[in-house]
């Protein structure tokens, strides 16, 4: 069955670097997070609240499970070398980061500045974000065109009506 | 019949078919937008048509569109209808493996044989299939629902604990919104954009864009090669070998009945028997544990299957007018529109109009695999663009596309959030994103029919449980599942082994 039972010893040694793995995180921001669900379900009516409450519950028992079988399990200590640098791990989590705030600061801008004009402004910010080495004039006017094609084909044949945000005043 | 199989060989109608086809092609492509948005878009464009052509047309519009959410799953990774989540699996990973052309070649042919086959049954078997479909109550929807939630063992990858768990929070997820119950709201913090519940398509779009591209642009940050997958040799036809051929044939007519009949039971659509298709081909194949790594009968048996759903909704459509899913449902407006009303009448008196209908989907079905055989290839090279082009081009995309659904510029944030969770569940345990979808979308089908089927045993004043069980499909759909469980089992033990 599971190894911790040929070894008792083992149980204690290596347990704080078993809490401290991602999956067992993950599995305990999960099970937080279903609590939270669980409390608000009393707010609903008792009907309203069964499937909800029985999910929620299955949900949690399966994290459980989870986060007791990765406990119990014996930690791998793997000894091939990381494909990156530490540097250029670091590199990659700022670059990553960068992404995502750029998007949140394209969704938050689409109702400020409207949907064009922020998708182009992400277009380019995100290009020059991600890019490795020189992009040509051409390569931006190409994404551009398609950011542009993309809008117009939303707008005018399948008669999206997309915000102008503030700029909406000046449309008489 | 004869005189519908003639009107529709009119070179204005094969025009139409095709116009129609082509279109519900790029509209199945692209993210966002649905066979449903298609089909409802470009009724009013069928007001001026007579009856005949604005039905083929949509028809066309239809088949295409089912088949076309698989070029974007297959190329990108990013399926354009929920339909294509199942074909990603395998697809997408064929194509980083430089199979492109033959993972296309698979979706076409896949999608043409499960399209045909439900035409046949459409054309042959409607009345007998309909009155099948209409033996579908509450009580067997909710153990269809069992049914489908078992299929996570399937798309879980290597762990089914995870997928159980992100199956878990896909049903969580689905009760969002109005309950079904009191009419009540539930965990929508008060915010109106979430009385609705969570659009599907919204949450498809933000758990398989955001990570999908954040993890390709992360794998290609150490390496010189800056696009997203291999070159390949474009000469040719995507075609598949005789012994590919041979090797899949059975599989081929196992979905396509799967999905002829689950395109037939009323609240169920083609995303759903993409899955059962999905998990039949790894059931049946000797190597299970290829599944998810790139593999062409994890392609051919979703495809063949969400494909044979086009046929097989159209069967209690339009002999009980009950539409069998979303589109069916907006067919049904088109039908309406044009002075038809769906019964005995329609394959009576309006024979060549209902029976040319049905042989537009043979021609549609054609059109598409003409084209994905020939011309979709030409689509692998957006693929090698450079990152820096296509990754702002798809987040725009995507962008676009969830605002489209609703007109909403709430779900572009929906999209962000649930992106953004996606990419760290990935990266925590390694969560298999399709459980959530499969919660999701049988979330509320689950609840709904438990909530009448109780209601209908208390009218009976019996227990729920006895009175489950004494409906003949519902114990049939219990062997079914208690069948697919102990099938699981049996798969993990020889993947494990």
């Amino acid at each position: 069955m599971y190894p911790f039972l040929k070894n008792r010893s083992d149980i204690g040694g290596d347990m704080i670097k078993r809490l401290l793995r991602k999956d067992v995180l993950g599995a305990a921001i999960i099970l937080a997070w279903l609590a939270v669900y669980y409390g608000l379900s009393f707010s609903f009516s008792a009907k309203a609240a069964v499937f909800p409450r029985i999910v929620i519950l299955a949900t949690a028992f399966l994290s459980c499970v989870y986060i007791l079988s990765a406990l119990l399990k014996p930690v791998h200590t793997k000894t091939t070398p990381p494909r990156l640098s530490r540097g250029e791990q670091r590199r990659l989590y700022i670059k990553v980061a960068t992404i995502f705030a750029e998007i949140l600061a394209y969704v938050l801008a689409i109702e400020i500045i409207g949907f064009y004009l922020s998708s182009l402004l992400f277009t380019v910010v995100c290009m020059l974000t991600i890019r490795k080495g020189r992009i040509s004039i051409f390569g931006y006017i190409g994404v551009i065109f398609t950011v542009s094609a993309i809008y117009f084909v939303f707008q005018h044949f399948f008669t999206v009506d997309f915000t102008a945000g503030w700029f909406s005043i000046l449309d008489f | 019949m004869l005189s519908g199989l003639y009107a529709i060989f009119s070179p204005e109608l094969l025009l139409l078919i095709t116009g129609g086809t082509v279109l519900g092609i790029l509209i199945g492509a692209l993210p966002g937008l649905s066979a449903t948005m298609g089909v409802a878009l470009l009724i009013p464009l069928t007001f001026k048509l007579d009856a005949l052509a604005g039905l083929a047309m949509l028809g066309g519009i239809y088949c295409g569109a089912t088949y076309g959410g698989s070029i974007s799953a297959i190329l990108i990774g990013i399926p354009g209808t929920p339909a294509a989540i199942a074909t990603s699996l395998d697809g997408y990973e064929m194509a980083k493996k430089g199979n492109a052309k033959k993972a296309l070649a698979a979706s076409a042919w896949g999608s043409w044989f499960g399209g045909i086959f439900s035409a046949v049954m459409l054309l042959l078997f409607a009345p007998k299939i309909a009155a099948l479909s209409l033996k579908f109550g509450s009580p067997e929807l909710f153990m269809l629902s069992l049914l489908g939630l078992t299929l996570i063992s399937s798309l879980s990858g290597a762990s089914i604990l995870k997928g159980l768990i992100a199956g878990g929070i896909g049903l969580i997820f689905s009760t969002t919104g109005v309950d079904p119950y009191t009419g009540g709201l539930r965990f929508t913090f008060s915010n109106p954009n979430l009385y609705g519940g969570f659009n599907m398509i919204v949450v498809l779009i933000g758990l398989f864009c955001i990570p999908s591209i954040i993890f390709n642009f992360e794998a290609t940050f150490h390496s010189q090669q800056y696009s997203l997958k291999v070159a390949e040799e474009l000469k040719g036809f995507c075609l598949l070998s005789w012994s590919e051929v041979k090797r899949n044939i059975l599989l081929g007519f196992r979905c396509s009945i799967i999905g002829t009949i689950i395109g037939a039971i009323p609240g169920t659509g083609s995303d759903i028997a993409a899955f059962i298709g999905y998990h039949e081909a790894k059931r049946v194949s000797k190597t299970p544990e290829k599944f998810g790594t790139g593999i062409l009968e994890g392609v051919i048996g979703p495809e063949t299957s969400n494909n044979g759903v086009t046929g097989g909704s159209l069967i209690p459509l339009l002999t009980l007018g009950v539409p069998g899913n979303a589109v069916s449902a907006v067919l049904l407006g088109g039908l309406l529109i044009q002075g038809l009303i769906p019964g005995f009448e329609l394959f009576t008196k309006h024979a060549t109009i209902s029976y040319g209908f049905i042989f537009s989907l043979f021609v549609s079905n054609f059109v598409f695999l003409i084209l994905g055989i020939s011309v979709v290839k030409y689509f692998i090279k957006v693929v090698e663009l450079p990152l820096h082009v296509i990754m702002p081009v798809i987040i725009v995309l995507s962008m676009v596309g969830s605002y489209a659904i609703q007109n909403s510029s709430f779900d572009p944030k929906i999209v962000f959030v649930v992106g953004l969770l996606a990419y760290f569940s990935k990266k925590l345990m390694d969560l298999p994103l399709a459980p959530v979808i499969i919660g999701l979308i049988l979330g509320p089908i689950a609840e709904r029919s438990l909530s009448q089927t109780m209601v209908m045993a208390a009218a009976n004043e019996t227990n729920i449980v006895f009175f489950i069980f004494s409906r003949p499909i519902c114990i049939i759909l219990t062997l079914c599942v208690a069948l697919l469980l102990y099938a699981t089992l049996k798969m993990i033990r020889r993947m494990s082994s």
